[in-house]
This record gives structure tokens, sequence and C-alpha cells, in this order.
């Protein structure tokens, strides 16, 4: 399985050539209704759309990018209501990790999860963000999490940094 | 007396878990408080936000974080006028109530944002279960103590979870062992009928 980057922005699609890239805007996909009927029915989901596709390349791939924009230190909206589909992957019941109750997320693949995300931000802000991912479950287990910001105006170039990053996984 | 708005700004069928909460929150606050206005995020009209003193954004979190739908209020009121006082009652299923926190630091970053005052909150865990338990007691005396800091527009911090890990596992296991044997019975009959 190729790895997989979920845009809310138009990037070229040159920068990450090992990659599918996901840009939300092309895709079709409802808003979770927090109800957690998928948990009770073995991670199925009651809306049949994209992110049914979308969910198992994630569970499948080994590298997961995420390029957002970033607001009150948290995901834009378009993409926490992606996120919140993830709910599905999870297990219903709960267990104990380092002294921590959890649903563990059905994927026994550990992922990396990198995150630029972008926008006017203030450095509390950005450590608000960086504190979410790491206490956010985000629907999987993942074995490093690193995020990384920038003014929209930079995310250009920021990217261009980053391409390839996708080869060496 | 006060003017007090409580949104309940959780995802749409995630308030069918927070509205034992939310009940007994207005319980408490409409015999105490002029106007008690109680909305959801399908009949919310951000311009009436100006008219209160107090707003209670209640929700369940969503994947330990702020739901989205909380996001779109914080979209809608960006551009109306608004000084309210503002509190938070936020729920999780876990059994660790700093699992809210990351919501709350969201909330605390948007009235910094919107030059809002933040008066306080009050984190309940193992919501799922909680209320089925004899901590029941505990959670409303809790959520009054909330109720009547609002009445005086006063600050707060309260959480309020089951007692430990293990009666947490046990109870909260038991919670999702029952609710997927009622599906599968559910599917059986409907695939039976």
């Amino acid at each position: 399985m190729q790895n997989l980057v979920i845009t809310d922005k138009d990037i070229s699609t040159d920068l990450f050539q090992n990659s599918i890239i996901v840009h939300l805007d092309n895709i079709h996909y409802s808003s979770c209704t927090g109800g957690l009927e998928c948990l009770k029915c073995e991670g199925a989901c009651y809306f049949k759309d994209d992110m049914s596709l979308i969910s198992r390349w994630m569970n499948d791939c080994q590298l997961i990018i995420y390029i957002t924009k970033v607001k009150y230190g948290c995901f834009d909206i378009p993409f926490k209501k992606m996120l919140e589909r993830m709910v599905v992957n999870l297990e219903p019941y709960y267990t104990m990790v380092d002294g921590e109750t959890c649903h563990l997320g059905i994927s026994q693949l550990r992922k990396k999860l990198l995150v630029i995300g972008y926008g006017n931000l203030t450095i509390d802000e950005m450590q608000l963000f960086k504190d979410m991912l790491d206490e956010s479950t985000l629907g999987f287990s993942y074995s490093s999490v690193d995020a990384y910001f920038c003014e929209e105006n930079e995310l250009e170039e920021t990217l261009r940094t980053f391409g390839g990053v996708d080869h060496h996984v | 007396m006060s003017k007090v708005l409580l949104i309940s700004s959780g995802l749409k069928h995630s308030q069918d878990f927070s509205d034992i909460y939310v009940q007994k929150l207005s319980k408490y606050l409409e015999k105490k408080c002029d106007v008690l206005d109680i909305r959801h995020i399908d009949n919310f009209d951000e311009r009436t936000f100006f008219a209160y003193d107090q707003v209670v954004f209640c929700f369940f979190v969503a994947l330990n974080s702020i739901p989205s739908s909380t996001l779109e209020i914080f979209q809608k009121l960006e551009s109306q006028q608004k000084s309210a006082h503002i509190y938070t009652l936020v729920i999780c299923d876990e059994f660790e109530c700093e699992k809210c926190d990351t919501s709350l630091k969201i909330i605390q970053n948007w009235c910094q944002h919107e030059k809002l005052e933040y008066k306080g909150d009050i984190r309940i865990g193992s919501c799922l279960t909680i209320m089925k338990t004899n901590n029941r007691f505990i959670v409303c005396n809790q959520i009054k103590k909330f109720a009547n800091a609002i009445i005086k527009d006063i600050d707060i911090h309260l959480s309020v979870t089951l007692p430990n890990e293990k009666t947490f596992l046990k109870t909260a296991n038991k919670y999702w062992s029952k609710e997927i044997k009622k599906k599968h019975k559910q599917k059986q009959k409907a695939g039976n009928s």
C-alpha cells in the first residue's frame, strides 16, 4: 500500500510521488453524527461514501501526511469532520495503556503521522495543536507523530522541503 | 439574576449521551435565573448571542477533542457582537476527565481571540455509565455546584468520574457488551421479518 496524503489545499502532485493524494474538496463525505452506532456494529459506518475507501487506505498504509489549516489550535472544520469519521476504526471496549483507559485501534499496523499545519498561528496555538495530536486518538495507533507549521503563503515552499519524505518509508 | 444560554453543541447524535447532563443543569438553573434558553446546533441563532450574560457550551468530546459542530458555532459567532461569560460542560466516555482538557484549551483559546471571559467548566468522565451507578448522586451535586457558580458568575473548575479504573473497566465494558448484543438482536429481528 502506498502512503496517504490528505490535504485541504491544492498541492502539486509532484511533491509526494509515492503517495495517494486526497483533496478534501474532491471527495464526498458526510459528517459523523456521533451516535457511536459503528462501534456496536463491528466498525460498519451508516454512511456509504468516499470515507469507506479512505478509511481502508488509512488502515493499510504506513505513513499518513495531513496538510491542514489550523485555527484556534485545532484542525479547521472540514478536516475535523473527516477525522471524526475515523471513530469507526476504534474498538468499542476499553483497555489500559500506560496507565490510561482508551479505545484501541482495530488496525494492528502502527503508523507514522506527519502533520503540516498552516495559518497565522501563535506559539501557544502551535503547542496546543501538538498537545492535541499527542492526546487525541485520531482513530489509529501511531509510532511517531510530527507536526510542522508555516504561514499559508509559505506552504508551497514548506511542502517542497517535505517532498520525497514518502520515499523513505 | 441573569440570562443564561445552554448550547448543546456536540455532534447531532452524541446529544443522546449529553442530554441527561444538560437536563440536570437546566433543572438547577431554571429556578434561579431570569431567562434560561436551551438550544441545539440545529436551532441555535447566533444573532441572539449578544443578549445573554452567561453561555454554557455542553458537548461530548469527539476523538478526545472539540467536536466540529462546536467549531462551526465559533465560526458563526466570529462576526457577531458578544460579551457573555463562557462556561463549559464537557463529557467523555473514558475514565480520565483529563481527556476533556484539549477541548477546554481550544475553547479558552477561542475566548482569548474573541475577547470573551472564560469562567469555568465541569468535566465528566465515564459518561456512558456513571449515571447508571450510585455515583450519579455525586454527579448531580457537582452539576448543582456548577449551576450555582454560573448564577453567581464566579470562576469554577470541577470534575467527576467513577471512583477507580477497575470499576470503570468493569461497568464500561459491560455497557458495550450489552449494546453490541442488543444491536445484534435488532439486526436478526430485522432479517427475519
